[in-house]
């Protein structure tokens, strides 16, 4: 790391509704980084650090993004919501109740990324048929389940959320 | 006085934390930045107030009463730790203790009128890098209330209890190594070789220590014990040194240390190293024929050779109705596990007298912990390591990643490191599934009843041993898959090149084998003109019958037929409607056996408060295992104990010596349960004593080598799993639309987590046949695919629908009927796969995977 990129960069990132003041961060630091190591946020996991395994999926501005490809510098603007924040109250959410309960959760390492995926989904398509599920998660990898629980997951949230629940 | 007792300590602490840690030895109070009082981490109650005790002299307590958590009573410690265990109120855990210092003195004033916004500010004094402190606080508010928050229906054996730590997880809140933060952390990045093959002629570092925020960089002359480490045959240098010679790409030269990831892998890659680069050897034939020796300190390019024959072969295919033979040839493919592979090492002490506490994500914890020792050159009992739940493993976190590299820059730097890989990285180090090339000759009656079965197989075993000569011997074992053949011979060599290494991963060599033996049967049963359910049923092993290497099955083999017979329906269903249809059967060992000693120990513990503590040898890697160690404690004890099951504690570390080797081979329930059970039974013959370890023991050490010429009926495995899988191709699409997977899994512990493993690897099955593939530069040995996105890992939508059948045919002398469900869910798929993409274009598949994007028949 050369000095020029060392210094005083300052740039303030809105996180799950909290204004953070990043201090001193290499511009080209990817908001994944931010988040984990500068914010103290790890509940967005880092698995490939290519864009292409979904896990660590946030939101910004509503759209679901890899965390690893956004540039945190570019973030500024942007209202960014981490699975720590899709909960208002602490409790699970919906969403995650539900992958618990059909067995989503293997290792757990690609969930909190589908976890918002599926949330973003939700959100925008209340009754998403199986196709619009399957294609919704799948720029996110699970390397344990199969997806066969994950898809029951998210049907039991979407009936639920359907019945008003 | 501290916790009731008078002391006196030195004039000389600085404050009245050193005078705890480093002289009285109380340790519940952390040190996280003394003694600048701004972390909360050493919080204690001096007459009653919550005070960081960094921040208070030893003249301002003098004469007063100090209390730690040491000194707090059992019952409201237990309270306590509950609390923040079901609400998911601790991650690393570093700041608790000091929260909890400060929310009893909270409590013991305000009691239940405690109130969330009030205990909030006063948890300001207090940081936590881990919780984003909610869970904090609603632990806090539900020891203030009272009540304790249960686990939701956690129940016994057979029972859909809910994983362990399954909303920690979901939550994103339970802590994989890399969220772990320690006080004074250093980063650690490593350089690997750029060369497979190339001597080493010198490792220029003055660049990288000269960089930004580097404080060490470390190379093998660095290492103060032993150089070479690995599961079975101690051949895997943790460094090559100036003079040695790489021998795959994943060879480090390097450890780079420095105050931040980015600046340690940013100075890694200014490792300036001379090399004099030699001909990688990539081709097993090559490495078969060449007088050249592919890795570096070793003698021979044959790992190891395992064979076994038994009856005429020679006769059986003279006299065979039909006899034909085919060459099979399968690739290398990645786990890809979701984690990439880390470690944390902490110190404490010196280097002369000091310990070490590994955290890993190792699937054999206590092998980490010989190997570390090994590598810093001091006994055992030195070194600690604690299983962190991993994010996924399916073999490839058998053998040490970086695992010696954190511990060696902690153990010299006196200071915590810790080492993540980049996903390049994972993939350039770990061991993958061998690639094999199987020759297979079989002879049937006209009534398709097997008579003859010979094969030779040659698996590419990459540079380092790790437990390719296993996987082999697995393959060469599984050759005839579940069918009883009369007369066989099988020889299957691994070969060690300068491609990536060849170890564990999921099947394990049976996967290889049946998918040959699978083709062989789909092929015959078209000869004699039967289909391909029949001339499995045919054949099928059954209980009393000789199997493979000469083993005469036991009752638990009646599991095969069962699969089969579950299958049938939608067998004829599928076919009824039209569609191209493909049949797999398979079996797979549960444990190492082939004359390997297993035992594996487990802890129960009951505490005052009645919390259960269950320690047990078993890697959770998202199976589920500590669900099921829970799962056996209840359904042992429930009858005469109050399991309160929101105080179950499932803990892996090396403190006791429970384990031995690997979480391998589908063997963790089988012998975990085994194991628990006989702590639990052993608790209860002690009459329940509480604050004690109650020890159990399962053993499995009456298995037979393969290949003893001197033994005619060698019992190679314990315990086998069985299954049967359909696979049902769309004619119109050409696409796999269904996957019904009958499977007989013994017991079905917990059927959630049961279908979980299944539907998992029906996954991954579709992925080894279809599009999964992991190939090296035949000119370099480099591996080729260094994306996720290159290596054909299905994605959601391309998972076609999966039905799985539960079969309980329980075995015999296991716990519970227990027969293992790891590894098998993927065993028969590719097999099944290959007869419907038969039956679809009329065309025998021999070379996996079958459909890689820009393949013909894509």
């Amino acid at each position: 790391m050369s000095g020029e990129n060392a210094g005083n960069e300052f740039f303030r990132l809105t996180v799950n509704g909290i204004d953070h003041d990043v201090r001193d961060a290499w511009v080209g630091e990817s908001l994944l980084y931010v988040l984990r190591e500068r914010l103290g946020l790890p509940g967005t996991k880092g698995a490939c650090e290519q864009g292409e395994c979904g896990s660590c999926t946030v939101l910004m501005d509503g759209e679901a993004v890899c965390a690893c490809l956004v540039m945190a510098a570019s973030a500024v603007d942007s209202e960014i919501v981490t699975v720590e924040g899709l909960s208002t109250d602490g409790e699970p959410t919906d969403v995650q109740n539900t992958f618990v309960a059909a067995g989503g959760v293997q290792c757990g390492f690609c969930t909190p990324g589908l976890i918002v995926a599926v949330h973003h989904l939700l959100d925008r398509t209340p009754n998403p048929t199986d196709l619009e599920i399957r294609e919704a998660i799948s720029g996110n990898i699970c390397r344990c389940t199969g997806y066969g629980r994950i898809f029951e997951a998210v049907r039991l949230a979407r009936d639920a959320r359907l019945a008003g629940g | 006085m501290v916790n009731g007792t008078p002391v006196e300590v030195r004039q000389s602490h600085p404050h009245l934390l050193s005078a705890l840690r480093e002289e009285l030895n109380i340790t519940s109070p952390k040190d996280g930045c003394s003694p600048s009082g701004q972390c909360g981490c050493c919080t204690v109650l001096i007459d009653g107030k919550a005070v960081v005790s960094c921040q208070t002299s030893l003249e301002k307590v003098a004469g007063k009463s100090v209390v730690t958590l040491e000194g707090v009573d059992e019952t409201e410690r237990s309270r306590f730790a509950s609390a923040f265990a079901a609400c998911g109120g601790l991650q690393c855990g570093f700041c608790i203790p000091g929260i909890v210092v400060r929310a009893k003195a909270q409590i013991d004033k305000k009691g239940a009128a405690l109130k969330r916004e009030d205990m909030a500010r006063h948890l300001g004094a207090h940081l936590c890098r881990c919780t984003g402190y909610a869970k904090i606080l609603e632990a806090i508010e539900h020891v203030a209330k009272g009540d304790i928050p249960p686990m939701p229906i956690v129940a016994g054996v057979g029972s859909r209890t809910p994983k362990y730590e399954a909303h920690a997880l979901a939550l994103g809140d339970r802590g994989y190594i890399d969220d772990l933060r320690v006080p004074g952390m250093l980063h650690a990045a490593l350089h690997f070789t750029a060369h497979t093959r190339a001597t080493i002629r010198s490792i220029r570092t003055d660049a990288a220590r000269a960089a930004e925020g580097v404080r060490a960089v470390f190379t093998a002359d660095d290492i103060p014990g032993e150089l070479m480490v690995g599961i079975i045959h101690k051949d895997w240098p943790v460094m090559i040194p100036v003079g040695g010679r790489s021998s795959y790409g994943g060879d480090v030269l390097a450890i780079v240390v420095a105050d931040t990831r980015v600046h340690a892998r940013a100075a890694a890659a200014l490792i300036d190293v001379d090399y004099e680069v030699h001909t990688p050897i990539t081709d097993v034939d090559v490495a078969l024929s060449t007088s050249e020796v592919a890795v570096w300190q070793t003698a021979d390019n044959v790992l190891s050779t395992s064979e076994y024959r038994r009856g005429d072969v020679e006769a059986a295919f003279t006299d065979g109705a039909h006899v034909i033979a085919e060459t099979f040839q399968t690739q290398r493919i990645e786990h890809a596990f979701l984690e990439p592979e880390a470690t944390l090492a902490v110190p404490s002490g010196s280097v002369e007298t000091g310990t070490l506490h590994v955290y890993s994500g190792g699937q054999g914890i206590w092998d980490d912990r010989n190997d570390i020792a090994r590598v810093l050159g001091v006994g055992n009992d030195r070194v600690t390591v604690e299983l962190i739940t991993n994010g996924g493993a399916f073999g490839g976190k058998e053998d040490m990643s970086n695992q010696a590299h954190a511990a060696l820059a902690a153990w010299l730097l006196r200071v915590p490191v810790k080492c993540v890989l980049s996903r390049e990285e994972s993939f350039l180090m770990h061991a993958k599934r061998h690639p094999i090339r199987m020759r297979y000759e079989i002879s049937c009656t006209a009534e398709g009843r097997l008579t003859g079965l010979r094969v030779r197989a040659v698996g590419d075993s990459g540079a380092y041993a790790s437990v390719g000569m296993k996987v082999l011997e697995r393959m060469a074992g599984h050759a005839s898959g579940p069918y009883h053949v009369p007369a066989i011979d099988v020889q299957a060599i691994a070969v060690r090149t300068n491609n990536p290494v060849g170890g564990a991963f999921r099947g394990f060599g049976a996967n290889q084998a049946q998918f040959a033996m699978e083709g062989m049967l789909d092929r015959l049963a078209e000869r004699v003109g039967i289909s391909g359910w029949e001339i499995r049923h045919r054949n099928v092993i059954r209980p009393g019958m000789v199997w493979g290497p000469g083993q005469i099955m036991d009752d638990g083999c009646d599991g095969a037929l069962a699969c089969l017979e579950e299958i049938k329906p939608h067998y004829d269903a599928a076919r009824a409607a039209g569609k191209a249809v493909g049949l797999g059967l398979g079996l797979k060992n549960s444990g190492l056996g082939n004359g390997f000693k297993e035992i594996t120990k487990a802890v129960v513990r009951i505490e005052e408060d009645d919390t259960l503590e269950i320690r047990h040898g078993w890697t959770e890697m998202g199976q589920g295992i500590n669900t099921i160690a829970l799962q056996v404690a209840i359904e042992e004890l429930r009858d005469v104990l109050d399991i309160d099951t929101s105080k179950i504690r499932v803990v892996v570390d090396t403190t006791r010596e429970l384990g031995l080797g690997q979480t391998t081979g589908s063997r963790g329930t089988l012998m975990g349960a085994g194991a628990v059970q006989a702590a639990c039974r052993a608790a209860r013959n002690a009459g329940l004593t509480r604050g004690v370890d109650h020890v159990g023991e399962y053993r499995v050490d009456w298995t037979t080598k393969l290949g003893d010429p001197g033994v005619a009926n060698p019992i190679i495995h314990s315990t086998f799993g069985y299954a049967s899988q359909l696979a049902i191709i769309d004619r119109e699409s050409g696409k796999v639309e269904r996957v019904v997977a009958a499977h007989d899994v013994g017991r079905a512990m917990n059927p959630t987590l049961c279908e979980g493993q299944i539907e998992g690897s029906i996954h991954m099955g579709l992925g080894y046949a279809l599009t999964e593939d992991f190939p090296s530069d035949p000119s370099t040995g480099m591996p080729t695919n260094m994306t996720l996105r290159s290596l054909g890992i299905l994605r959601a939508k391309d998972v076609p629908l999966m039905d799985v059948i539960l079969v309980e045919r329980p075995q015999p002398d296991a716990p519970y009927g227990i027969k293992g469900v790891g590894e098998i869910g993927l065993v028969p798929t590719a097999g099944a796969v290959a007869a419907a993409l038969h039956d679809l274009d009329g065309t025998w598949r021999t070379q996996l995977p079958m459909r890689r994007a820009g393949a013909e028949d894509e």
